[in-house]
């Protein structure tokens, strides 16, 4: 047999599932993240949302983000009451259960950004630090995409 | 053919007769619209806002729905949410049906919401798309009117604040009347559905008179001192029925200047626009009289009634006002901050 042959593909393999897999094994994975985009010259607000999953069996804690876009960077949650009136808060943390997941979607909890200092614009790539009560810290980058 | 299939003959085809009917029962079962009917009230529906383009009224749109949307551009989240979610309930009308809709986000926080910025802002979501705003006293005047709340928090140290407000999208009429609510839930395509049925045959009446009473708790921040009202309206009777009516309607043409320039007695009434002046304007023009050198005019009372009288006569005429513009006046009287 020439499996030797095959070697460099099986090699090839492995990396690529070497790459694919990290994700899987971390204890915090960020998923679907993404910032809405603002019109360029005008000083706004906007927020980044995401889908955080806890692959341990301890609940977690988004603490807080940081991004050098925005000149503050606060967890608020969304809500809308019985008569139909929207409110938005500052949060201490959002909470991720143990082997559960915590999404932060329009009308929720999101990352706001107030304060830009660049621009927003569709296709761009955002670079965030989220802070985990046990996980540290974890760099994503989330694209910009048009509400 | 014998009896036997005869009668099997009639009763297959009453059969399909009921079933028939039933068929056509069900699908003349009017539609459902997915938002909450208004009842008809009588609004004023001459509030206006302010825009880019300059003044703009709610019955300046004809043939259009207008979808009214109040918030603010710092709104991270549920006003954008909310925007995008009209921008893809719009894309799923006809071409026709699309261009009978106007949305106008308003901004209740014209603090930091200049006409270009909001305008701006509304133009992402729809290049098509108005931003208006207002003075406090302006924008109040429109969200009393529909039912509109909003609150501006308290800043904090850094000077940011949030503004809570109501995350309902409001259904104008051609006519400039609010005729249905969309809650913050709704779906986009339940919007365009709406949407293609109120375009196509409008709301029964029968759905908005069944819609019952207007929730909106409307305050009235104008005093009213029934005593002076009285008083005023014999006044009134004798010093400007004549030319005002009786009924403070004015002459009709009243809009219309005359060709030296005058104009024919306005109404003062709840058709009247001298809500949107001051007290000491109004004052003004009864005691020193308007045109007075020409044929047709408004004679100076200030010889003939004494003060106390003109404000009687004025407390009577503000009593014929709406809440709305009787809140109008009273915010022209003492501007808020």
């Amino acid at each position: 047999m020439k499996l030797y042959k095959f070697l460099p593909v099986f090699f090839g393999l492995f990396i690529v599932i070497a790459c694919a897999s990290p994700a899987n094994t971390t204890s915090i994975e960020i998923t679907n993240a993404w910032v809405r985009a603002v019109d360029s010259n005008m000083n706004s607000a906007t927020a980044l949302f995401l889908t955080i999953q806890n692959n341990t069996s301890t609940p977690d804690m988004l603490l807080r983000a940081e991004s050098d876009v925005a000149e503050m960077v606060q967890i608020h949650l969304s809500e809308v009451d019985a008569n139909g009136v929207a409110s938005m808060h500052e949060v201490a943390g959002v909470e991720i259960p143990a082997n559960g997941i915590a999404e932060l979607k329009p009308g929720s909890y999101h990352v706001m950004l107030m304060g830009l200092n660049k621009e927003i614009k569709e296709g761009n790539m955002i670079e965030f630090t989220l802070v985990f009560q046990h996980a540290g810290s974890i760099t994503i980058e989330a694209p910009v995409k048009v509400p | 053919m014998d009896t036997k299939h005869k009668r099997l003959f009639i009763g297959l085809g009453i059969c399909l007769l009921l079933f028939a009917m039933i068929i056509s029962m069900i699908l003349n079962q009017p539609y459902q619209y997915h938002g909450f009917i208004v009842p008809p009230v009588q609004h004023d529906n001459h509030v206006f806002l302010r825009t880019e383009e300059g003044p703009m009224n709610l019955t300046k749109y004809h043939n259009r729905y207008v979808l009214l949307y109040f918030g603010y551009t710092y709104c991270p989240d549920v006003c954008p949410t909310s925007l995008a979610k009209l921008k893809i309930a719009l894309s799923e009308l006809s071409e026709a049906d699309r261009s009978k809709v106007q949305v106008i986000f308003v901004s209740v926080d014209p603090d930091r919401d200049t006409l270009e910025k909001i305008n701006e802002y509304a133009k992402v979501f729809g290049t098509d798309f108005i931003g208006a705003t207002g003075t406090r006293t302006e924008i109040d005047l429109v969200t009393e009117s529909l039912g509109v709340k909003y609150k501006i928090n308290p800043p904090d140290e850094n000077g940011n604040y949030s503004v809570d407000h109501s995350a309902y999208t409001y259904v104008i009429d051609p006519n400039g009347y609010l005729v249905m609510v969309w809650s913050h839930e709704i779906l986009a395509e339940e919007i365009a559905e709406d949407l293609t049925h109120l375009i196509e045959t409008g709301i029964p009446v029968d759905q908005q008179l069944l819609a019952g009473p207007t929730p909106t708790s409307i305050i009235c921040s104008l005093t009213l001192i029934p005593e002076f009202v009285n008083n005023g309206q014999g006044l009134y009777e004798h010093n400007c029925a004549q030319c005002h009516g009786v009924d403070l309607g004015g002459i009709p043409g009243w809009r219309t200047p005359l060709a030296d320039g005058s104009h024919l007695a306005p109404p003062l009434g709840i058709s009247s626009v001298i809500w949107q002046k001051t007290e000491t304007e109004l004052i003004e023009v009864i005691k020193e009289g308007k045109n007075v050198e020409k044929p047709i005019h408004m004679p100076a009372f200030e010889s003939t009634l004494s003060d106390e009288e003109i404000y009687s006569i004025l407390q009577y005429i503000y009593s014929k006002w709406s809440i709305n513009q009787q809140n109008y006046f009273a915010g022209s009287l003492t501007p808020t901050p």
